[in-house]
């Protein structure tokens, strides 16, 4: 048995764009806020538990990644600031393969990937660019940095 | 952990090195940066800049944490280190050589009464994690 780092664990998700339970959802989010709708089928007639209520919900977020551009580290609970409204960082960190902060966010839905938001970091507004994650899968960059 | 018999420290986990000018050099121990982990990005005061002892001043941020760094001494900042930059991880390295920020400073008897080699490790040691 070798210790491994809880640290080393929690970049190699984020890298990878994938959730945190607790953090990036819990039970108040659904799939559609939380960057899951992969996971839920909605295109074809099937039925399951839950599907009335998705398909009457509509939510006014969703989620995104975030590379900051300016150094520094961004971290759960930040405030996005956007062009359509703020939204917040759900899970922030430092991304190793990238050498740059990264993170997950929600915010409102008008904001897409390639847009530039500020994040309110200590009381600072840096500048980061939203991307649709994974932001690095099997060792490779999937974003354009 | 170091720490070396030659400077001074505080209880917050900085070092202090009098040079021969009436200036000081300040930076973290080595026990700070083990326990903080990789740094990832630090900032340092702006040159010019009056310190009261105790005030924040600088941050040294790590993949798991950000830590503020207190002024140890009151006085003006005179240089800050801009390898620090790029390359945070010096800090890792050598704590004692990746000095942050250097200080003019206005009350000697504040240095003098900083903690010694001998009390600091005392803290470091009872600061267990």
């Amino acid at each position: 048995m070798t210790p491994a780092g809880l640290g080393a664990r929690d970049t190699l998700r984020l890298e990878a764009g994938m959730n945190l339970y607790g953090q990036d959802m819990d039970e108040s989010t659904t799939p559609l806020e939380t960057g899951l709708t992969w996971t839920v089928d909605m295109r074809t007639a099937r039925d399951f538990i839950g599907r009335n209520a998705l398909e009457n919900r509509t939510s006014a977020r969703h989620a995104v990644g975030l590379v900051l551009l300016d150094k520094g580290v961004m971290r759960s609970h930040h405030v996005v600031n956007t062009a359509h409204g703020a939204g917040e960082i759900t899970s922030g960190g430092y991304g190793p393969t990238l050498d740059r902060s990264i993170a997950l966010a929600r915010v409102p839905n008008a904001v897409q990937p390639g847009a530039d938001v500020t994040v309110d970091v200590r009381g600072k507004p840096l500048r980061a660019r939203v991307v649709k994650p994974p932001f690095v899968r099997n060792g490779k960059v999937r974003i354009d940095l | 952990m170091t720490t070396p018999a030659d400077l001074k420290y505080t209880a917050s986990h900085e070092w202090v090195k009098q040079d021969a000018d009436g200036t000081v050099t300040v930076g973290i121990t080595d026990h700070a940066q083990e326990l903080l982990g990789d740094l990832v990005f630090v900032e340092t005061p702006a040159v010019g800049r009056k310190l009261k002892q105790g005030e924040e001043c600088a941050v040294v941020e790590s993949v798991k944490a950000a830590a503020d760094v207190y002024a140890p001494v009151s006085g003006v900042v005179t240089a800050v280190n801009t390898e620090l930059t790029d390359a945070p991880e010096k800090i890792n390295q050598d704590s004692y050589s990746a000095w942050l920020f250097k200080l003019k400073i206005d009350t000697p008897a504040e240095v003098a009464a900083l903690l010694d080699a001998s009390a600091y490790q005392a803290v470091a040691d009872a600061d267990s994690h």
